[in-house]
Formats: structure tokens, C-alpha cells, sequence
């Protein structure tokens, strides 16, 4: 082909194409183009999906309706607006200064991420191995049944104290001592109503059968609690201060607590385990947005 | 349509009567916000607590019993309000959704029940479904869901406020035993039409994202129809707005429904929320008195100690039927009497002549008393320009235990509980209330007094940290003038100017726990107690207390709460402990399970983390009240307070004591009993209040106000002052046997 044929074939296609363009802008035309599948129009290179317009003409109320293509028509006609209005804030600088389009944004970027992690549910092996991996915190625990034997300084028997706060002096014996003599002999297995005989009315009604450690705590502090926590039946704590006496507790029995079984608790599992995968797959993605971005930080806010 | 646009009209009628004003109809700059989303309900970290440290109790009702804390008084941002104040624009956190209530009462405040109690004037059905599915994922981990490591209860707050002592019923909330969805309400039920935030507007201008998710939760309220009135609630259609006006109304449709719920009055003593004409007298009607889902009142929150009665008035009613303004007494400066004190002194630096000050000191007394009530009376705004310092402690009960902002005492629980009315043939009417602590917290925290700490995340207060938050919550700045103004609704832009924000900032505390007596922790056993009213309230500290009527009828102790026939003079014992001292962080296990970042963003870093050493009990105070025989008979004389002061011997094992009333039985009257348990001093956030400083005769000279405003008090400064907190037992009513 020679170099003349050549320039002539380009000064005509130029031509052609100013006048196509030509008649588009002067008779404000679009011209039907050739698009791809899926794809309804295109603003500014900028797809408009012909589902959502599918999506939409059928949501329309069938009474307001003129006609299948009017309604598309319209519907087209305002997304195309939606679109360049979009286009028109972004040009604008709305991502850059807008309140409110940024946070829209971010709230839309999370969405995705968390919609992407849920897409797919939590197989069987993956919600037994989270549940495995946190089986403590579903975990129904123990409870005790305590007794608690307190002893006032310079009182005597349990039958002839008084109230703490109004003691007399009644008998000779120190309370540690006392305390130390009746722990003795429940351990080595006098039984503990017998023993409980020895000692002072505690100040406070103790808190009967089967209370949580929590619940221990509230009445003899965490320290004695934990303390029961680790007590096996039939054997008591080491005698602790408790206010101006002393105190130590013999466990009765105990409850032991039970992990309940995956079914039975299994809602639960899947709601922490898919909420889990979704944090974990928003960290990555901001790990992964980090390491590809390029931060610079002022000196003082490093 | 037509029957709806009656019910609107007509409720708008009465509507108008409160200061929640129904707008009727969703603003439509509420379009602008199209995209915007309510906020879901949240959800809950599933984990209990750990075995070590928590536990269910798998054993049937016994005899032996246990004391085990709640909070029935707590608010999500599902809650308008709440919503507001969490709004980032004015210094909040953002959304707290129902879910982090449940994770909050569970790892930080480690609570073994709780309420959650939203305002039911704008909770659609569909966020009442959604806050019961979270309330009961809250409690899932447990047996059955009835015995787990926390017991959550579903509620709601009826939020009634009027304009007069006619058309006040007062705040309530409404709790239900049960949680399983054949059990429990389809909708909430509101005292008023849905209430559309008239503020919404002022709202729009501020440039703040969150505004379009709470513009969203009204389009959605404004999507759903007002229930039908006249129809029987289990007969109406799922998704519609129910409204009962007054509390018989309440009554009526809870009977509808059926199911096992309580009904408690709090905020009974505020000046905010109340008119301040309100009065209980009013209340003692067959038709709310004997309603016996009352079985309990709020006597402490987040907002004040609503306890004492004082024979004080903030007016007096003249025979032309206009208020009058009192003279100041020892222990209360009117605000009327302060407004013309302000303008006389005014009107003196103009050197206006006496007789036109004299004149001007009067006008400015009545325009304050003649305030309209928005929130609040908004008599402040008579006097023009006058700074929240000036008013000293005006209109503030000067000797109560941390007061509510404007205490009024014929609201108070102790005159409350004074009311009565013999009835021929009948028992006589009465409130026989037992008394619970809560929070009344708005950032989903329930429980949140554990720790005096992060006042300003944590108690109710109204941030003022830039313009926007300013012109908000406070009225326009005004010139001061040496003459008063009437105060009319344009001085005001928003509702909540009417509050008087930077006093009630500076009166907010820190809140309160109910304690029970359970048989055992499951929800049937918390259940009962608060029945039986065998609890009692707590400033905020787990104390122990127990009062017990030792010679009852039966023969056996009867506990807090009961009530009895006797002729016999009474005998009581009372003990008490004081709550453990709190170490600084949280408790190692919390850290295992939750993690640091969600330790840090759900407590602050700050848990219930009791330490070994207990705070000592230094007296138990006895209150005796003889209620009226009718309503004519002067409530003061009645009420006895303290009627014994017994010391204790400090001793962190606590306190016992015993005593009787050797008068019962030749006076002849039935009586109540009920103890404070009070602690050795501790410092508590905004435990100076308004922090006055006095003259030599007690009048109040300075204030020193602890703001919401950070350039006035930073916001690390929990202004912490000592107080005795304290527990009040619930009252035994002894009833003289007369034959």
C-alpha cells in the first residue's frame, strides 16, 4: 500500500469521525453503539448494568407502569443522571472534603469486606475447630457448696459470741489459734458441723448451696474465692483475715462445670466464628492497602 | 386512615401536654438523608466467662439464698436520646448497640442480670424484635437460657411526662419475667405517639455522618401505623405503634398481654422531667396504686438520690391560683427568689431607683415560675444573659444525699411511701414499694458504678466541646439586661436548653445496682425477689445487706420487704458489709477472653476487679414512716429520718445491730421500716456536685461547676469528691393488728 493511499485512507476516517461526532453533538443524538453484554449504557466510560435496570422495571408498581420500554426508558434515563451526578460530586472533590460521602464510603468499603467473608458459610471442620479454639469461653462452669468458720479475736465458744463490733471478752484463746486447731481437725477428718461448733457466728449470713465463684467473691473477696476454685472436696483454705477476725472455708461439694456440646450452643459458635473471619479479612485487607500505599508521616507525628 | 388521623389528632392533643412534643410527622429534610441505615442491634460476644470465675447453678428453688446484683435500667442508642448524646459531633463514641450492653454487663461490669430498657416513644417493632433476639443470644450461654451467667431481662421505658400535676404520671419502666418470644409483647408500648425529634432540624446542619442513621431510624418509625385504639392488644396487627396514655392504660394492656412483667417508677423526684406541680398524691388512685406490677421504685440512678422528703416547696399555690414565690429556708434557695436577686442586683448597679428595682426584683420572681415546661422549666432564661455560676445552688436541695438536679420533694420515695388513704372495709391505699438502685445509663453500660472512673464516657452527661455541641444543648447567649424577660420557647433552640445542661452536667453521678436475695441465680429465683420486693438498692457498691423483722407472726425472721400484721412491738437486725476496694484494670481472666483492643474499646480499661480488702460499714440509719390515714393529714410528721443513727465499730467483716419500736403497739398505727447501711467515705465522681462555698451563715457564695465544656474541666477530671455511699434496705411494713 503506498504512502499516499495510506494518508488519504486516515484524512477520511477523520473526517467521518468529526462529522459522526459532529451530528451526535449538534442533533444531541446518542447513537446506539455496540456495548457489552450485561452493560445497559456507559456514561463517561462508566458502566450502567442492565440488571439493575432489569431489577428495578420490575419492581415497578405495575399500576404506574405505561408500557416495558417507557419504564425502561425512564429508569435508564435516571440512572444515566444518578451517574453523571455521581461523577459530577467525585469531580468536585466530595471523596477528598465530604463528611459524609467519606464515611458512606468507608461504611460501603466494610460492607463489602464483611459481605465477602460471609459469602461463603463456616464449614462443619471450621466451626468445630473454632469452637475447639475457644471451647473456656462457652464453658458452664463449677459451682460450691461452702462452709465458712470464722473466729473472733478474744471470744470463746461459737454459742456465747456476739456480734461482731459489741464482742466481750469471752474465753482466752486466740482467734489464730482456734482457727488453726479447727482446721486441723476437719483435715484430719472430724466432721465439719461438729467442728463448726468451736467457732464464732460469722457477721454476716454466709451465702448457702451452690454459689458461683463470683458470688463466693462478693463475700470473701477474690482471693478466698480463687482459692475454693482450686480446693478439692472435703478440705479447706488456709485461715485468711476477714475484718477483725479470721476466717477459712471447707468446701462441701462441688459442681463441676461442663463445656456443652457444639450443637447445643451452636448459633452462638457460628455468629463469633463468621464475625471473626470478617474482622480477621478486614485486617488483612487494610495490611494489604497499607503495604501497597505510600504514607508519609509529619516528624511529630511519628 | 380516617381512625388514625382521629387517634393522631386526638393524641396530639395530649401529646401537646408533654414536653416530649410529637411533631406528628417526619420533617422532610429527612429525605435528604436517602442512603443512610439504621443501626443493627448489634452482636454479642458469645463467650460466658471463664470456668474459674463464673458459673450457673444447676440445682432446683432452695431455702438457702444468695445476694446477687443487676441493673434494670439501661439504654442503648437504640434509645433517641442516647443516640444523641453518642453522636461523635458532640463528643460521643458513636453507636452502642443492644449487643454491647450484654458483652458490658458480662466482662466489664461483671453484673448477673440486667434490663434493657429503651425508650418505647420511638422503638419500632422491628428493633424491639431485634433487641429481644440479642437479649436472649445474651443469655444462650447457660442452661435453657434460665440459669446462665448472666440473666437478661427485655423492657422497655414508658416515658411519660405532662405539663401539670393532672396530666404527669411519670417515668416507668416496664420488665418482663420471661424471654422466650410466646412469652414476651410483639411491640413496645410508648405513652405518646411516635415521637419525632423536633431538634431533628438543628440536627441536619451539622455536618455529622451519624445524623443520617438517626434520620433513618425516624423514617422508619414514621413508616409504622398507630395501633387502632380500643382493640385488644394480642389483637392487633404485629407491626403497628401502640400507645397507652396513662398508667391504667398500661395496666390494661399489659393485662392483655397476660404475661409476668413489673412495672417500676423511677426519676420520681426530678426537676427534669417532671413539672413542677408534679405530685404522688395525685398518683394514689385505686386504679395505679393497687397495680401490682408496682412492687418496686427507683429510688437512685445516674441522674440523683430521689429518696428524701423536705418540707420545702419551690412554690407555693396563692388562692388567685398563681405560684408564689417562697422565702429561702436554711437548707433551700428558691430559683424564683434567686432570679430577683440576680435582677435586683442588677437593676442596683444601673442605680435605677429602689421603688423600680423593688418592682423589677418581684416581675422577675414570678416570669421564672411562670417558665412553660419543655424538658424541664426553663426558668433560668427569665433572667437574660446570667451565667449557670450566678444561680449558686438555687432550686438544689442543700442537705439530701446527692440530690437530682431540682429535687422535688413531694415526688420524693419517702413521701411516696408516707401517702395513704384508710378505706372502709378495704385495705388502705398505699404504695408498698420496695427499693432498687440502677444506672439509667445511656452508653449501653450496665452497672457502670463499679469504678468511679471516666466521667466522661461513662455517667449522663452533655458534652459541650465545640460550637455546634453549644448551640445545641444551651440557649442563645442573651445580653444581660437589670430586667427579667418571659420566658417563651424562642429563647430556646433546641429541647434540651430548657435542662439547664452545665448545672445538671455537674449533678450527674455515676449509678446504682439492685441487689437480691435469690434463692438461687436462675431468672425464676431474681425473679421473685424483685416480687417479693426482697432486694435493696445500692449506691453503686456491692455492699451486703440483710434487715430482717425478727419476731414476725409466723414465728420465723421475715425478710426485707415483707409484709405483716402484728401487735407486737417490732424487732429488727439488721447487717451489713461494705463492697471490696477496687484495684486499678481489669482481672487477667477478662484479658485471656476478650482480648486487649476489646477490653480497651468496651470498659476503658477499667472492670469490676475487686481487690481482698473491704471498705468498713460506720452506721446504720433507720427510717420509720407511719403512712396517712387520709390525705389531709400532714405528710412531714410522718416521716421520720433519721428516727435511729446506730454506730457501728469499723470492722471489714461488717456491722450487726438490733432494734425495735417500743412505741408500735400504744401508737396503734401501722408503720414502715427501712435501714441505710452507710459506708466509710470514698471519692465519687461529682461527689461535690455543685461544689458550693459557703459564708459563715451557710449560703452558698461560689460554685465551682464541673463542666462538660473541656476547656472549662478537662475531660481526664472525674472531679471527684468523698461521699458514704450507701445501701438502702427495702421497707418491712408492719401493719398494726387491731384485733
Amino acid at each position: 500500500m503506498s504512502d499516499r493511499f495510506r494518508r488519504a485512507c486516515l484524512v477520511v476516517a477523520v473526517v467521518v469521525g468529526c462529522a459522526y461526532s459532529a451530528f451526535q453533538i449538534l442533533h444531541d443524538v446518542r447513537v446506539p453503539v455496540q456495548l457489552l453484554p450485561g452493560v445497559a449504557a456507559r456514561v463517561n466510560g462508566h458502566p450502567i448494568d442492565a440488571d439493575s435496570v432489569n431489577r428495578t422495571v420490575a419492581g415497578m408498581d405495575a399500576r404506574v407502569r405505561r408500557s416495558e420500554t417507557a419504564a425502561r426508558h425512564d429508569v435508564l434515563s435516571r440512572m444515566i443522571d444518578e451517574e453523571l451526578l455521581v461523577q459530577h460530586a467525585l469531580d468536585s472533590g466530595a471523596a477528598e472534603t465530604n463528611p459524609e460521602v467519606r464515611a458512606a464510603l468507608v461504611r460501603s468499603a466494610i460492607t463489602r469486606v464483611n459481605s465477602e467473608a460471609a459469602a461463603e458459610p463456616i464449614s462443619e471442620p471450621g466451626l468445630t475447630a473454632y469452637f475447639n479454639a475457644h471451647k473456656e469461653a462457652y464453658a458452664v462452669p463449677a459451682s460450691f457448696d461452702v462452709t465458712a468458720l470464722y473466729f473472733e479475736p478474744n471470744a470463746g465458744s461459737g454459742a456465747d459470741a456476739t456480734s461482731p463490733g459489741h464482742g466481750q471478752p469471752v474465753g482466752a484463746i486466740g482467734a489464730r489459734s482456734r482457727a488453726a486447731a479447727a482446721r486441723a481437725a476437719i483435715e484430719a477428718g472430724a466432721p465439719v458441723e461438729q467442728v463448726a461448733n468451736s467457732a464464732d457466728p460469722l457477721p454476716f449470713s454466709s451465702p448457702r448451696e451452690h454459689v458461683s465463684p463470683r458470688t463466693l467473691a462478693n463475700y470473701f473477696g477474690p482471693g478466698l474465692a480463687d482459692a475454693v476454685g482450686h480446693l478439692a472436696v472435703g478440705h479447706t483454705t488456709e485461715v485468711t483475715q476477714l475484718g477483725n477476725g479470721l476466717v477459712f472455708i471447707y468446701l462441701n461439694n462441688k459442681t463441676l462445670g461442663e463445656i456443652p456440646s457444639l450443637a447445643s450452643v451452636r448459633e452462638l459458635v457460628a455468629a463469633d466464628a463468621l464475625r471473626d473471619r470478617q474482622e480477621q479479612a478486614l485486617e488483612a485487607l487494610l495490611a494489604s492497602l497499607r503495604q501497597a500505599a505510600h504514607v508519609e508521616l509529619a516528624t511529630a507525628s511519628r | 386512615m380516617k381512625k388514625t388521623a382521629a387517634l393522631l389528632l386526638l393524641a396530639a392533643s395530649v401529646a401537646s401536654a408533654g414536653p416530649h412534643k410529637s411533631t406528628g410527622a417526619l420533617s422532610d429534610q429527612g429525605a435528604n438523608f436517602a442512603n443512610a441505615k439504621v443501626d443493627s442491634a448489634g452482636t454479642v460476644t458469645p463467650s460466658a466467662r471463664p470456668a474459674e470465675l463464673m458459673s450457673t447453678v444447676r440445682t432446683k428453688a432452695t431455702d438457702n439464698e444468695q445476694i446477687l446484683f443487676g441493673d434494670l435500667h439501661v439504654h442503648s442508642t437504640v434509645s433517641w436520646d442516647a443516640f444523641v448524646f453518642s453522636l461523635p459531633v458532640f463528643g460521643g463514641t458513636g453507636s452502642h448497640p443492644p449487643a454491647e450492653a450484654c458483652d458490658f454487663a458480662r466482662y466489664c461490669s461483671s453484673l448477673d442480670f440486667f434490663a434493657l430498657t429503651d425508650h418505647a416513644e420511638t422503638l419500632t417493632p422491628r428493633q424491639w424484635g431485634e433487641s429481644k433476639k440479642v437479649l436472649r443470644q445474651c443469655s444462650a450461654v447457660g442452661k435453657n437460657n434460665d440459669d446462665g451467667d448472666l440473666i437478661t431481662f427485655t423492657g422497655f421505658e414508658w416515658t411519660q411526662a405532662g405539663t401539670t400535676a393532672e396530666n404527669h404520671y411519670g417515668h416507668r419502666n416496664v420488665i418482663f419475667r420471661d424471654q422466650d418470644e410466646e412469652h414476651l409483647p410483639k411491640r413496645a408500648i410508648s405513652p405518646m405517639p411516635p415521637y419525632f425529634d423536633p431538634d431533628l432540624t438543628v440536627l441536619e446542619t451539622m455536618h455529622e455522618p451519624r445524623v443520617g442513621s438517626y434520620v433513618a431510624m425516624m423514617q422508619e418509625l414514621s413508616k409504622v401505623p398507630v395501633c387502632p385504639p380500643g382493640v385488644d392488644t394480642k389483637s392487633l396487627p404485629d407491626n403497628c405503634f401502640e400507645v397507652a396514655l396513662t398508667p391504667q392504660d398500661l395496666s390494661r394492656k399489659l393485662d392483655q398481654w397476660g404475661y409476668d412483667a413489673l412495672v417500676i417508677p423511677h426519676g420520681t423526684a426530678w426537676g427534669l422531667s417532671n413539672p413542677p406541680t408534679a405530685d404522688w398524691a395525685h398518683e394514689l388512685t385505686p386504679g395505679i396504686a393497687n397495680d401490682k406490677r408496682q412492687s418496686l421504685v427507683e429510688v437512685y440512678s445516674g441522674h440523683g438520690n430521689s429518696e428524701e422528703y423536705r418540707s420545702w416547696r419551690e412554690f407555693t399555690m396563692g388562692p388567685d391560683g398563681k405560684k408564689h414565690c417562697p422565702e429561702p429556708t436554711k437548707n433551700y434557695l428558691p430559683m424564683c427568689w434567686q432570679a430577683g436577686h440576680l435582677i435586683r442586683v442588677r437593676c442596683e448597679e444601673a442605680h435605677l431607683p429602689k421603688e423600680e428595682c423593688d418592682r423589677r426584683e418581684v416581675e422577675a420572681r414570678q416570669r421564672e415560675l411562670d417558665a412553660p415546661v419543655g424538658f424541664a422549666a426553663a426558668g433560668f432564661l427569665a433572667v437574660p444573659g446570667a451565667r449557670t455560676e450566678e444561680w449558686m445552688n438555687a432550686g438544689e436541695c442543700q442537705d439530701c444525699f446527692l440530690p437530682t438536679w431540682h429535687h422535688n420533694p413531694l415526688g420524693s420515695v419517702q413521701y411516696i411511701l408516707a401517702l395513704g388513704q384508710d378505706r372502709d372495709g378495704e385495705d388502705p391505699l398505699r404504695f408498698r414499694f420496695g427499693m432498687i438502685g440502677s444506672t439509667d445509663n445511656h452508653n449501653a453500660m450496665p452497672g457502670e458504678g463499679y469504678k468511679e472512673v471516666a466521667r466522661w464516657n461513662s455517667i449522663l452527661l452533655l458534652r459541650l466541646g465545640n460550637a455546634d455541641a453549644k448551640r445545641f444543648f444551651l440557649p442563645p447567649p442573651a445580653e444581660r439586661k437589670a430586667e427579667s424577660r418571659p420566658v417563651t420557647p424562642d429563647l430556646y433552640s433546641s429541647s434540651w436548653a430548657t435542662w439547664d445542661v452545665e448545672r445538671t452536667n455537674s449533678m450527674s453521678i455515676t449509678g446504682g445496682l439492685v441487689a437480691v436475695h435469690a434463692t438461687n441465680r436462675s431468672r425464676g429465683a431474681i425473679w421473685d425477689a424483685l416480687k417479693t420486693r426482697n432486694v435493696y438498692a445500692t449506691s453503686g457498691e456491692r455492699m451486703l445487706l440483710w434487715m430482717n423483722l425478727l419476731n414476725g407472726p409466723k414465728g420465723a425472721a421475715e425478710p426485707m420487704g415483707s409484709a405483716v400484721k402484728m401487735k407486737n412491738n417490732p424487732e429488727f437486725e439488721v447487717k451489713a458489709v461494705g463492697a471490696f476496694i477496687q484495684n486499678p484494670g481489669c482481672p487477667d481472666f477478662q484479658r485471656r477472653v476478650l482480648g486487649e483492643k476489646r477490653l480497651e474499646t468496651l470498659c476503658h480499661n477499667e472492670c469490676f476487679n475487686p481487690s481482698n480488702r473491704r471498705r468498713t460499714i460506720t452506721r446504720i440509719e433507720v427510717v420509720r414512716i407511719r403512712p396517712q390515714h387520709n390525705t389531709s393529714e400532714a405528710v412531714g410528721p410522718l416521716i421520720e429520718d433519721p428516727w435511729k443513727t446506730i454506730p457501728c465499730t469499723p470492722n471489714e467483716a461488717g456491722c450487726t445491730v438490733k432494734f425495735s419500736d417500743p412505741t408500735f403497739t400504744k401508737g396503734g398505727r401501722d408503720a414502715l421500716y427501712y435501714v441505710r447501711a452507710i459506708q466509710e467515705p470514698s471519692p465519687a465522681v461529682n461527689g461535690g456536685q455543685l461544689r458550693c462555698k459557703f459564708d459563715a451563715q451557710g449560703r452558698c457564695i461560689k460554685v465551682n461547676l464541673c463542666s462538660g465544656d473541656p476547656a472549662k474541666t478537662a475531660p481526664t477530671d472525674d472531679c471527684k469528691e468523698a461521699v458514704e455511699e450507701r445501701a438502702w434496705s427495702s421497707p418491712i411494713f408492719v401493719d398494726f393488728k387491731r384485733q
